[in-house]
């Protein structure tokens, strides 16, 4: 039940839709497919009196695959069902597929799956369960209750449809109040953030669409370790992407999410291997020096080792059978 | 605003946060659609819209404007239950009947995309909860409909 009223818009164009935000600033926020916006306000983790409806947008569901251009307001459904994305960009219909259950891919949309508000133990909860904690610093409180001593906050970025955009090198374009630009996915997700604002994004800017290179001929994969296989959110998520041509690896990427408050490439690894190909020792060794370098606390269901050693397992098993997959091709 | 709710056309006036469910249950009186968990875990409140599954719990009644939504009522027909309902009770594929209506509905989303797997049956109910069958008995009742639909 939404305890809280709120007035309903649904703009037709991105520029009324941003103008009423401007209008509304600090009271108003975009609704997409609603699965993630809607148990924040029955949780009451939010409480918008304005919320401004992208549906109607009809530029937003404009889905041409062909030429590497996903409308935000896609369905996940479509994604997972596209016989071009599923040949082309495999790995971002594999992370389609394996987001939620078949009713809320049906809803949810490729820009609300990016813009995910991260998750913790301490906040996905009713206003209740966290009032009598205490709260925490995601709802306004001065302390993180998962790392006490710390001043930022920890909640897992669990969009499943990022990291193998990512390593697919897709850009966004976002619109605000200033016009519309192009930004490298990467740049969504920037380093400064954390678990409370992990956007680059302002409240009145709308991501557009998503752009993925159209040349692009590479093999990729999404993993993703969560606790049951139905709708789960993802405690560990591995995407690669890579081809190997004559001269060893013309291509490789490898992005992790679900473990810390931001989806990350580790480009500074992998881009050294252009022109080689590892060995399964090498491959080996790669995993365990990025596992070494993402920091998951335990603000999900799944112990934080666990979730690393996952994180180690499905990069080595990925990249082997992406590099068996692109070599026979 | 106006909507197709199991092949009539209605015309509503609900508040802007009024949800689907509440809207079928209170406004329309078609209690066969369940209130469970309001976080698109369980699935109880699970109807079509325009032949796709979506959870009415999690979808402003707003955003069905001008929709075509199919309800547990809608499932049946005055000439009796359908196949897929008649197969559920014959093979023990629901006790409580909780979680049925949303069940049901979700594998006739899947059955309306074409013939499909025993995979693809459990992957069409994977955000269906129940708690009573086990799934196994709701699995073989949709299969023993896709063989008498396709063949075996």
């Amino acid at each position: 039940m939404i305890a809280d009223g709120f007035s309903l818009h649904q703009p037709t164009t991105t520029t009324e839709a941003i103008a009423l935000a401007e209008r509304f600033r600090g009271e108003a926020r975009f609704f997409a497919g609603g699965t993630d916006v809607l148990p924040g306000l029955f949780q009451r983790r939010e409480a918008p009196k304005h919320l401004i409806a992208l549906e109607r947008i009809g530029e937003l569901s404009e889905f041409a695959p062909d030429r590497g251009h996903i409308g935000s307001m896609v369905h996940l459904a479509a994604l997972e069902r596209d016989a071009q994305v599923r040949a082309r960009f495999t790995a971002v219909a594999e992370a389609a597929r394996r987001a939620a259950s078949p009713a809320l891919r049906a809803s949810g949309t490729v820009g609300g799956n990016l813009l995910l508000d991260p998750r913790c133990l301490f906040y996905d909860q009713t206003a209740f369960w966290r009032d009598s904690v205490g709260g925490c610093l995601k709802t306004g409180a001065d302390v993180c209750r998962v790392v006490p001593s710390s001043s930022r906050c920890y909640a897992v970025y669990c969009g499943d449809l990022a990291p193998a955009f990512l390593v697919l090198g897709a850009s966004v374009v976002v619109e605000g109040p200033t016009g519309r630009r192009t930004i490298p996915l990467e740049d969504l997700y920037p380093a400064s953030g954390d678990g409370k604002s992990p956007f680059s994004t302002g409240r009145s800017d709308i991501v557009v669409a998503v752009e993925l290179p159209s040349g692009l001929k590479v093999h990729s994969s999404y993993a993703k370790l969560r606790p049951r296989g139905a709708p789960d959110f993802s405690e560990a998520s591995v995407a690669v992407a890579l081809a190997v041509g004559k001269q060893g690896l013309e291509y490789f990427r490898v992005a992790v999410g679900g473990v810390e408050p931001r989806p990350r490439l580790f480009d500074e690894l992998t881009q050294p291997w252009i022109g080689r190909t590892p060995t399964a020792e090498q491959v080996h060794e790669l995993a365990a020096e990025i596992v070494r370098r993402v920091r998951p606390v335990a603000n999900t269901s799944l112990f934080t080792d666990y979730r690393k050693h996952v994180v180690a397992h499905f990069l080595r098993r990925d990249i082997h059978a992406l590099l068996e997959a692109s070599a026979a091709h | 605003m106006k909507l197709r709710v199991n092949g009539l056309e209605y015309e509503v006036h609900p508040p802007p946060e009024r949800l689907l469910v509440d809207l079928l249950r209170e406004d329309l009186h078609l209690t066969g659609t369940k209130r469970g968990c309001e976080d698109g875990s369980c699935g109880a409140c699970t109807v079509l819209v325009d032949r796709e599954p979506r959870h009415a719990c999690l979808t402003l009644a707003h955003m069905v404007e001008g929709r075509d939504v199919t309800t547990i009522e809608g499932a049946s027909s005055s000439f009796g239950l359908s196949s897929l309902q008649r197969a559920l009770i014959e093979n023990g594929g629901l006790q409580c009947g909780f979680c049925a209506p949303g069940m049901v509905l979700a594998v006739e989303a899947c059955l309306l995309r074409g013939k499909p797997t025993r995979e693809e049956i459990r992957e069409a109910i994977a955000g269906n909860y129940c708690r009573c069958t086990g799934y196994a008995k709701i699995v073989d009742a949709a299969e023993k409909v896709v063989r008498e639909r396709w063949g075996p």
